[in-house]
């Protein structure tokens, strides 16, 4: 005897009930994406329910994708989820937009990452604080370098303007996107730096 | 550089069988529905160090035979189920001419395979309804491929015997 006799599938209505279930207890992980165009090329947007988790830019889908999968995130593509955050990026590019209205999500960061960007977040459009402004904002007016790291290693970028904040004396900085789109979002928000020119 | 396989691509690719697969091992839906979850959220958790070169359907496979011992040992579910039971649905006129009694064939045939011991029992399924290799089984199973083929062979052997009408 090889032949086995079929034996019964599950019910369509038993899989889309557990399919559901699944779904539920993924949710605390599950990150939907979409991109949207910048005057620089497509910039990928991720958030959970928490919030904007990810900004990235200059990687491909792939590279995306496996960035949300290292910090342990289900990626699920789904424009439709990020109508608001799609807009808002896009009015921004376009220069009608000067604030950003969405949640982030920063679990990820170290307590200290996470109050460098809060830090960052409220330097104002079209405006830049140097990274010794943002160190003595924390209370660490002797970590300028590390902040310059917190904020290099911004997981939203953009919609937290580590852009902001450069060099003292007049130089940009650095910037980890590249500092050819830092120079981008500056024009943008039409910040004047001499080595920005 | 190949394109890197993301777990979304898996949960896309393999969620019905594995469903499938829990679901004839466990004989209910909730308990199937249990396994699915505990098979993907631990599999979420190892992807990351897993091998690009490795088997993705074997390894979720292996995670679900696992978590299916861990379920069956946890006595959520009951391990097996008696013979009698599918003999007692299985004996009426004998042939499966009917669709009637083609389901009541294929509920007989779940009956037995769930009276099977639970190593047998995924070797069986792996083997003759999820199509797997041998090979495969036996690195799902955690043994040599000849034991693989002993338990499928065992299996078969116990279907044959149970769904055998009383004399």
């Amino acid at each position: 005897m090889h032949a086995v006799p079929d034996l019964p599938v599950p019910p369509d209505s038993s899989c889309q009930k557990a399919h559901e279930s699944l779904m539920k207890a993924f949710d605390p992980s599950r990150a939907f994406w979409a991109w949207v165009d910048a005057p620089f090329g497509p910039v990928f947007v991720a958030k959970t329910g928490k919030g904007v988790c990810r900004v990235s830019f200059r990687r491909s889908e792939d590279e995306f994708l496996s960035e949300l999968e290292r910090r342990s995130l289900l990626p699920e593509k789904a424009p439709e989820k990020l109508d608001r955050e799609r807009r808002e990026l896009g009015e921004y590019f376009q220069g009608k937009r000067r604030r950003f209205d969405l949640p982030v999500d920063l679990r990820w960061g170290t307590e200290f990452q996470k109050s460098v960007l809060k830090a960052a977040r409220r330097i104002p459009f079209g405006e830049c604080c140097c990274y010794a402004d943002v160190a003595k904002r924390v209370g660490r007016p002797n970590a300028q370098r590390a902040v310059g790291n917190a904020l290099g290693q911004n997981p939203v970028a953009i919609v937290i303007p580590c852009h902001r904040v450069v060099a003292s004396g007049g130089g940009i900085g650095g910037y980890t996107g590249g500092l050819d789109i830092k120079k981008t979002l500056m024009e943008i928000e039409g910040i004047e730096r001499e080595e920005a020119r | 550089m190949p394109k890197r396989v993301h777990f979304s691509e898996l949960l896309e690719s393999h969620e019905k069988e594995i469903y499938r697969f829990a679901y004839r091992m466990t004989g209910n839906p909730e308990d199937a529905s249990d396994l699915l979850q505990d098979t993907f959220l631990r599999a979420f958790k190892a992807f990351p160090r897993l091998p690009e070169s490795a088997n993705h359907r074997a390894w979720l496979y292996r995670i679900a035979h696992r978590q299916a011992l861990n379920l069956f040992r946890s006595r959520r579910v009951r391990r097996t189920e008696p013979l009698d039971e599918a003999r007692a649905l299985h004996d009426s006129n004998g042939h499966p001419e009917s669709l009637e009694e083609t389901r009541r064939l294929a509920r007989a045939l779940g009956h037995v395979i769930r009276a099977l011991p639970l190593r047998q029992r995924s070797a069986l399924l792996l083997k003759k309804y999820e199509g797997l290799s041998y090979a495969d089984v036996a690195a799902i199973l955690g043994s040599t491929e000849e034991n693989a083929r002993a338990h499928v062979y065992q299996a078969m052997k116990k279907i044959r015997d149970g769904l055998r009408p009383k004399e």
